[in-house]
């Protein structure tokens, strides 16, 4: 028996070899036969097994998410963790007004500021504009936990964010959400809506009883169908705000190009008021019920991406 | 059950310290990164990110250190992304931190050195840095500023341009007391070099033309395998021997459909799985074959279990194919018949085929599959130059073939000078 040659087969390597002695005309035999030398699964492949991947449930809050900053950087520069809008921390003009996650937030860090000692605008942190960032002619949702400590009357209040160029009183206003002292001097927070030009044309005011040193998520929402414009404010003390809140009816935002700037301070202070933000999220619909409750968290909070389960 | 949602992912990696997991959120650009951990019965799972600003990820590197890992990513824009984790001091889930100082597109642990290429920063001194230059740390941290550890350093490397106008570097890995650099144009070997106080790594060109993509490549610390631009499949081993192993006639369909190609490794038998989601061809020590798992990772468990991440044609036939036979005689011969030892599990139906062909230019043409009597034996009576013998079987599990026996008459004397092959006493 003689073995002339191998080949490489397109499934296995095999050996040739011819069986003798055929006669002219007759048959000769010639064997390919297997050169593995495991007798095993000569044909085909150890067949692999399935590896069972966990399942991820995620909220439904994914949808139409437009920007969200979990403002945990120690480095001032907040991370638009969604999108492109991100932001950079924009004239600290006194170590005051340094706006970085320096503190405990409702989850990991929060940007924290302190309103200045004197006169003069400064700001936190600001995003240029994006197109995510216009809310004009659509219904939105913009939700922020805010906390402060060192409670002083709030005067004019202090913006928390605010669509609008700080530095210029003339700039266009669109749209913004502001501590405030109400009437009688309470703290509460108001939203505003701006002409577009340099005036506030609609303000809504969540006269609601803050306490120092509490989390508060604010929420507003805006239904392009109903024109109605929504601030609720849950808290510690009375829970999640469910179907109850603040409204108003007021026409679209203004269609504009103005920056988002988180806690500028525009205004002289009185004493010194520490402030805490976290959490700033920007959706393009109303939120449901169910959606602000995963939000709430039973006060615990939830953020980016918006897991429910691994 | 296939596990694959969309192609290549989920996907496995593993590294000498650990397992890691990428689930992609279907149509989505997201991307959840997993530490994974498997007790021979259980898996468990930690999940250390959400990406979705990373684009279309094409290709990722693990380099892990085990209590600190790196995770750098290349998106199919060409993009880079660099991750790394101190599973020591992060303990919360979603905890990866972005690095961008310098980021890196492939990144490997080399001997407790982490070594980054294809680099991407703004930021001095690493922002003259390009596409072909590397970084590399000292040895046992992350340190890659060579003002703050000697040990560190970077280099631009000597790769000649060819299918690009900067040489990218697609992979870096650890190859034996080596770094194989892998590019689209060419593949380079590093060794380190100390002199004095200073550390660097030199440089050795392999006669290998650059790969693709960083998927073409796979291996551990000992082998390592490659598609070349030419669709050559090679395999590197730690020492410097270089072997082609070819198949490009095989692996360029694959290479060239629009789904990535996806190349995985299994040590055993020095296993390569190369899919691309649609077909897969396997090679390993012995030969090729095609198989109905699609593979995009492979592992074997300390238990020696086999596991991986795939999809299937469901075709679970067995099919053997032989190469071009002329059985000694250019004449035409007369296949009679073909016999077949083999065995097999459960319900299965054999056959035996041919391909035949009278000319040499011409192709082959494909003969009928005869169903094998219980003995093994089917009658074919095929007469022509050349064949190619098929058997073919419905189910492959635990499927053994021993032997295919060809049944030929020689009824063509005409080329035949001198003796004939029964006066030569063919075998003797």
């Amino acid at each position: 028996m003689r073995e002339f040659g191998h080949l490489i087969s397109k499934s296995l390597r095999l050996g040739l070899r011819a069986y003798p002695n055929p006669s002219p005309g007759e048959e000769q035999l010639v064997e390919c036969y297997n050169l593995r030398p495991s007798q095993t699964n000569l044909i085909g492949h150890e067949r692999i097994g399935t590896i069972h991947f966990p399942t991820i449930t995620l909220s439904t809050l994914l949808d139409d998410l437009r920007i969200y900053y979990k403002l945990d950087e120690t480095s001032g520069t907040f991370q638009d963790s969604f999108g492109v809008a991100h932001m950079s921390q924009a004239i600290p003009d006194s170590e005051d007004e340094t706006l970085m996650a320096s503190v405990t937030g409702i989850i990991s860090k929060a940007a924290y500021t302190r309103q200045r000692n004197a006169a003069g605008s400064a700001e936190g942190a600001r995003a240029p504009y994006v197109a995510a960032l216009n809310l004009n002619n659509t219904s939105f949702t913009i939700n922020i936990w805010c906390k402060w400590s060192d409670k002083a009357y709030p005067a004019l209040g202090y913006p928390i964010y605010r669509k609008r160029e700080i530095f210029n009183a003339n700039t266009n206003y669109e749209w913004g959400l502001r501590w405030y002292g109400n009437s009688e001097g309470a703290f509460g927070f108001r939203f505003e809506r701006g002409n577009g030009t340099n005036s506030i044309t609609d303000t809504i005011d969540a006269s609601v009883d803050i306490h120092e040193d509490t989390w508060y998520m604010v929420t507003v929402t805006y239904d392009l169908l109903t024109t109605t414009l929504y601030v609720r404010v849950s808290n510690a003390t009375d829970g999640f705000e469910a179907d109850s809140g603040f409204s108003t009816t007021v026409s679209t935002m203004p269609n504009g190009t103005e920056p988002l700037i988180l806690a500028n301070q525009g205004h002289t202070a009185e004493g010194a008021i520490n402030f805490q933000y976290d959490e700033f999220g920007i959706w393009s619909r109303v939120l449901t019920l169910a959606e602000r409750q995963t939000l709430w968290n039973d006060g615990a909070g939830i953020t980016y991406p918006f897991i429910l389960g691994i | 059950m296939a596990n694959i949602t969309e192609w290549p992912w989920p996907r496995m990696f593993i590294t000498p310290y650990g397992l890691f997991a990428i689930m992609k959120v279907e149509e989505e650009t997201t991307y959840y990164i997993i530490e994974a951990n498997y007790d021979g019965a259980n898996w468990s799972w930690f999940l250390a990110a959400f990406l979705n600003n990373v684009g279309i990820i094409n290709y990722v590197d693990f380099a892990d250190f085990g209590p600190f890992y790196v995770l750098s990513i290349v998106n199919t824009l060409g993009q880079v992304y660099t991750y790394y984790r101190d599973t020591t001091a992060s303990t919360e889930t979603l905890c990866l931190v972005a690095q961008d100082a310098p980021a890196f597109g492939t990144a490997c642990n080399f001997r407790g050195q982490l070594i980054g290429g294809n680099i991407s920063s703004d930021d001095a001194p690493w922002d003259s840095l390009t596409s072909r230059s590397i970084v590399w740390s000292a040895i046992g941290n992350a340190e890659l500023d060579p003002g703050t550890n000697v040990m560190a350093g970077f280099s631009t490397l000597l790769l000649d341009s060819v299918s690009s106008e900067v040489p990218i570097i697609k992979r870096v890995m650890p190859l034996g007391r080596q770094v194989a650099v892998y590019s689209d144009s060419g593949v380079l070997m590093l060794s380190p070099s100390v002199q004095g106080p200073s550390y660097t790594l030199g440089q050795e060109l392999v006669q290998i033309a650059g790969v693709r993509s960083g998927n073409h490549i796979a291996g551990d610390r000992l082998v390592q395998g490659l598609i070349d631009l030419e669709n050559k499949f090679w395999v590197i081993e730690a020492g410097g021997k270089i072997g082609e192993i070819g198949y490009q006639e095989f692996i360029a369909p694959i290479v060239e459909h629009e789904n990535e190609t996806i190349v995985s490794y299994l040590e055993k038998d020095r296993t390569f799985y190369i899919s691309n989601g649609v077909d897969c061809l396997v090679i390993n020590q012995y030969g090729a074959y095609k198989c109905h798992q699609l593979v995009s990772s492979v592992l074997r468990t300390p238990s020696g279990m086999l596991l991986g991440t795939w999809d299937t044609t469901d075709d679970e036939t067995a099919y053997i194919s032989t190469d071009s036979m002329d059985f000694g005689s250019r004449g035409i011969k007369s296949l009679e018949s073909v016999t077949v030892d083999f065995t097999a599990d459960g319900d299965y139906l054999a056959y035996v085929g041919a391909d035949f062909k009278y000319d040499g230019r011409a192709n082959f043409v494909r003969f009928r599959d005869v169903l094998c009597n219980p003995e093994g034996e089917a009658g074919l009576h095929v007469a022509a130059a050349n064949f190619r013998l098929r058997f073919t079987l419905s189910d492959y599990t635990n499927a053994e073939l021993r032997y295919l026996l060809a049944n030929i008459k020689y009824s063509d004397q005409r080329y035949k000078r001198g003796t004939v092959p029964g006066q030569l006493e063919v075998g003797r």
